[in-house]
């Protein structure tokens, strides 16, 4: 019996040294990242029959059981996941954000400045320190615009740095999670089942930073290993299995990072599925806010020198010239695919840009034909066969010289991409700034002695106009009777009243009457007109004009929209960031609240063993002078 | 719900720093004085800022030529006024001239003076804008548009173009007007037809001014027309008038004998117009009738300018010389009307740019104040605020020293 007593004493004792070891470790991992709180399992010993009933024998230790929850914790990652995500997201948006709306930085000023600076010659055409102001500005709006262009490559650059960082961290963490399964499969074994906590627990971290990453899917196997899964299904470990991830150029663009999954059949791009996460986010910000602005951008580059150029063309300089391209129009971007089976490129030009949109373009063969689809999207957007040319949304392919090549053969089209970086100044000569608009004048030639007149003379399409250097229009009898520019001949036009209509390269002269042979007339542009300022003026009334996107918007419009956009996914990523720390806040409360330590609770417990493992004690204690009681009382 | 030790101190930095944040912002407000810090505080916001800022300088552009629009037009009015001094005094020197109590030499003293005041109309005319542009040569503007040929004639070397400068988006204004409209093309005698002698007369009839009887027969008839002096076989003196190219109008037959007898005074009629000659005309002595065309100033003053100083030697000089005056005083009054024309059209320019700077102006301040009223802070509001957040961030510092003196342990 009394050996009973002693082994019941020496069970208490055990019992709660083992009790004290886990609050102990609970207080010592009380700020451990990921840990979850410990409980002592104490349950009976089995008791023994005393021929009058059944007498406990002592307590014994159950297990140590880690309080966690499962949904809870997967309720924790899916809000990592998010708040990470909007969170990065955040961060880079509105660093372009602030970058395109900058008052001093932005494009808006600079355009205003640009066209201010045009008014000023169309105030004074002949001033040449207007000119030269005017020439500085379009300069500076240039420079602007690579500028701006320049800052968002620099932010595309560190996306694309950090995907490959993120891809390399989802690496490692995977890599880890399947060390760590064979741990955990081999502990459990060793145990009997008895779960390793602490290696689940390091687990439940690496896979929580993980799901920081990219979002993950987890089940978990009968031999304690966790299976994670990326993407839509694509398995990241399995067992102790771990695939691999690559951040590399899988496309045509060789700066374009993307996330491939290295199988041994090859490596697949899995980019268009990845989501969540920071590299969730990276993705997202790279196609939807760096993509966006600087095809925008681009387009309103474009937009701006085409629209420039055409009206500036029309006009006549301070030499009495023609006036030329003031800025250099931009060109699309074309890239071949890595496994095309044939050298080349198709010709693509901007023909029309108020109707050139933000889409980037893949170009695809089938075998016989080539599709055109948006990317990304994929929408087919116009087809064509192979020689031909396609004209579709404001760009035109010409595909003279390329076969139809091996289904999957590919062409990358970017036609705003790199429209900002582009555009330039053509024009730095302040005399070559056509303000005036071209005034066609027409004389009667000296020695002529018929009677022929000149009734009209006016450029009637200024378009066509070539030169602005003077033409003699002469007349011959011939037969037949004609008047004769060059090598051009316009014959007389008999029907009374006799007047001839001659039009030519854009002007237009009427010539009442008939001439004698080799009666001459003299047609002749107004050169002089230094201080006409009508083009200038057309120039300066480009700013108001609706020509972007189908005709619906200004330049400073287009450019106000994307400021719009960029600032709205902005404000989306902050609300979304917002309410996603909260989840992810009331999440981790839920966590602690489960598998958190409370230093008070581990004090009570403390004190609660304390004085078990004390009383169990006393027990011994007592047993023993029971023992010496009985011993005194033989011996006496 | 339990609660970790942990938890409670991240509840009550998380408190801490969602506080100090809040006032950071606040405090960046009431520094820059503005409500959005960064275009997505309000995306559709800042737009409407930079829309409204663009327009805020595109209007200050309209205003900044509108100003330049108003230097030119004032200089103009500068110019067109002296012009008008000018003309007003050479009218005054022509009736003087044709005072019969002039003598030869007073009168080319006058001549003199009108000279003079030719020389000054060219140089008006060729006057220069502060941008050394000369304000009458129309585009050709850096090339003096009116030189002196050598037989003393003004040729106009500018174009029939005029400068507009944009005042307001859909208004661009005319700054000037070219030497050709203001100087060269103005119609002469009474702006319908002009009567004249024939140089080489050698009676004593002088014209009056005309008039057109009827309009309708003028108007189809508009043509040249001579009017000669001769006698009939009955020793009467007749007029004869002969169209452009010599055939005879009046009579039809061209036989003086069947011409209308010449009465001093009495009105003579063809094709519409009326119009009287006074004192005795030659026999042969002929005048001429013609639709109005165009005579430059510079012309009228240098004609009227010889007229006066070629001495006057007998009756027929005399009448020369008053038939040169009167002329030149039609073509004066009618050079007046059209400086005072185009002065009036400066005028009205000038209210037009006066009233779009006005506008501008008007438009500016409530440009400016809805610009305000999207992106300035409403500092009352602010200041409240800060004062809110300062409390509660005051609050979760000090519960949180306070809730982190709790622990059990200290009473172990």
């Amino acid at each position: 019996m009394s050996n009973g007593v002693f082994g019941i004493g020496t069970s208490g004792l055990l019992a709660f040294q083992r009790a004290l070891s886990v609050t102990g470790n609970n207080i010592a991992n009380s700020a451990t990242e990921g840990y979850s709180r410990q409980r002592i399992d104490l349950s009976t010993r089995t008791p023994q029959f005393a021929g009058n009933g059944y007498f406990g024998s002592g307590v014994q230790v159950g297990g140590v059981q880690r309080m966690f929850d499962q949904f809870v914790e997967m309720q924790l990652r899916s809000s990592t996941s998010a708040s990470q995500q909007y969170g990065l997201l955040y961060d880079f948006a509105s660093r372009v954000d602030n970058l395109l709306a900058d008052q001093d930085s932005g494009l808006a000023p600079g355009l205003q400045q640009f066209f201010s600076a045009v008014q000023d010659v169309a105030n004074d055409p002949t001033s040449n320190a207007a000119r030269q102001v005017m020439i500085s500005e379009a300069e500076s709006l240039v420079d602007r615009f690579s500028f701006l262009h320049q800052r968002l490559g620099e932010q595309r650059n560190l996306v694309n740095g950090q995907i490959q960082t993120s891809v390399q961290e989802i690496n490692s963490l995977a890599e880890a999670i399947g060390d760590l399964n064979k741990e955990i499969v081999t502990a459990l074994g060793r145990a009997g089942g008895a779960p390793p906590n602490d290696l689940l627990d390091q687990r439940d971290q690496l896979v929580l930073e993980l799901s920081e990453r990219v979002s993950v899917n987890t089940t978990e196997q009968d031999d304690g290993a966790l299976n994670v899964f990326i993407g839509n299904g694509q398995n990241l470990v399995l067992g102790s299995r771990v695939t691999v991830l690559a951040a590399e150029a899988l496309g045509p663009d060789i700066n374009q990072i993307q996330v491939g999954y290295v199988s041994p059949g090859g490596t697949v791009d899995i980019t268009q599925y990845m989501s969540g996460g920071r590299l969730g986010a990276l993705l997202d910000l790279r196609s939807s806010v760096l993509d966006v602005a600087q095809n925008s951008l681009g387009r309103t580059a474009i937009g701006l020198a085409e629209s420039f150029n055409a009206q500036h063309v029309l006009g006549m300089d301070l030499d009495g010239e023609l006036g030329e391209a003031f800025f250099r129009v931009p060109e699309p971007e074309v890239t071949a695919g890595a496994g095309n089976s044939f050298a080349g490129l198709p010709d693509v030009q901007i023909t029309d840009y108020s109707a050139l949109t933000l889409n980037d373009y893949r170009l695809r063969s089938n075998g016989t034909d080539w599709e055109l689809r948006r990317d990304p999207g994929g929408q087919v957007v116009g087809t064509v066969a192979p020689g031909a040319t396609l004209t579709v949304q404001g760009i035109t392919i010409d595909m003279t010289g390329i076969p139809a090549g091996d289904a999957g053969d590919t062409f990358l089209l970017r036609p705003t991409r790199n429209g900002a970086q582009q555009i330039d100044t053509l024009i730095s000569d302040t005399r070559k700034v056509a303000a005036a608009t071209p005034e066609v004048l027409a004389s009667v030639g000296g020695t002529n002695t018929g009677g022929a007149t000149i009734q009209s003379v006016e450029v009637a399409d200024a378009s066509a106009l070539t030169s602005l250097a003077p033409v003699t229009v002469t007349y011959e009898e011939g037969p037949p009777t004609q008047f004769v520019i060059g090598g051009d001949t316009f014959p007389l036009d008999p029907t009374p009243p006799v007047a001839t209509t001659i039009a030519y390269e854009g002007w237009q002269l009427v010539i009442d009457g008939v001439p004698d042979d080799g009666d001459s007339f003299q047609v002749s542009f107004s050169t002089a007109a230094v201080g006409d300022n009508r083009n200038a003026l057309a120039l300066a009334g480009l700013q108001d004009q609706r020509m972007m996107a189908g005709g619906s918007s200004t330049l400073e419009g287009s450019y106000n929209t994307l400021v719009a956009e960029v600032g709205t996914k902005t404000r989306q990523a902050e609300i979304a960031a917002r309410s996603q720390a909260k989840l992810l806040d009331e999440s981790r409360a839920q966590r602690e609240s489960v598998s958190g330590v409370n230093l008070d609770e581990e004090a009570a417990n403390l004190l609660r063993y304390q004085q078990a493992y004390q009383a169990a004690a006393q027990v011994i204690s007592v047993t023993n002078s029971l023992f010496d009681t009985l011993i005194n009382a033989v011996r006496r | 719900m339990r609660v970790s030790t942990t938890q409670i101190f991240r509840n009550g930095i998380g408190a801490i720093q969602d506080n100090q944040q809040g006032l950071a912002r606040t405090q960046l407000q009431l520094g820059t004085g503005k409500r959005i810090l960064s275009p997505s505080d309000d995306p559709s916001g800042a737009v409407q800022a930079l829309q409204y800022r663009s327009t805020v300088e595109k209007t200050e552009q309209y205003q900044r030529n509108a100003n330049l629009a108003e230097q030119r037009l004032r200089l103009n009015e500068t110019i067109l006024t002296s012009v008008g001094d000018g003309l007003q005094r050479v009218r005054e020197l022509a009736l003087a001239g044709n005072n019969a109590s002039q003598t030869n030499e007073t009168r080319s003293y006058l001549g003199g003076e009108i000279n003079q005041l030719l020389d000054g109309l060219v140089q008006l005319a060729n006057t220069r804008d502060a941008n050394g542009e000369f304000i009458y040569a129309g585009n050709i503007s850096l090339t003096q548009p009116f030189t002196v040929g050598p037989g003393g004639e003004v040729i106009y070397d500018g174009d029939s173009g005029q400068r507009a400068l944009q005042i307001s988006p859909v208004r661009r204004l005319p700054i000037g007007d070219n030497g050709q409209s203001v100087f060269m093309d103005i119609p002469e005698g009474n702006g319908r037809f002009v009567v004249r002698d024939v140089p080489g007369n050698t009676g004593t009839g002088v014209l009056d001014v005309g008039r057109v009887a009827d309009p309708v027969a003028w108007a189809s008839d508009a043509g040249d027309y001579t009017i000669s002096f001769g006698t009939n076989t009955a020793g009467e003196q007749v007029y004869l008038v002969t169209d452009g190219v010599g055939d005879p109008v009046e009579p039809v037959s061209g036989d003086p004998d069947d011409a209308p007898l010449y009465v001093a005074g009495e009105a003579i009629t063809v094709a519409g117009i009326e119009f009287r000659i006074e004192g005795s005309p030659a026999d042969g002595d002929s005048f001429t009738l013609s639709p109005a065309g165009n005579q430059d100033l510079f012309t009228t003053y240098r004609e009227l300018a010889e007229a006066l100083q070629t001495p006057s030697e007998s009756p027929a000089d005399t009448a020369r010389l008053n038939n040169a005056v009167n002329r030149a005083l039609q073509n004066l009054d009618q050079a007046l009307g059209n400086i005072l024309d185009t002065r009036a059209t400066v005028g009205s320019r000038l209210k037009t740019v006066e009233n779009q700077m006005n506008i501008n102006e008007d438009v500016l301040l409530q440009l400016k104040t809805t610009l305000s009223g999207i992106e300035d802070l409403d500092y009352a509001e602010a200041i409240s605020r800060f004062n809110l957040q300062q409390t509660s961030l005051q609050a979760a510092q000090q519960s949180y020293v306070q809730v982190q003196r709790l622990s059990l342990f200290n009473y172990l």
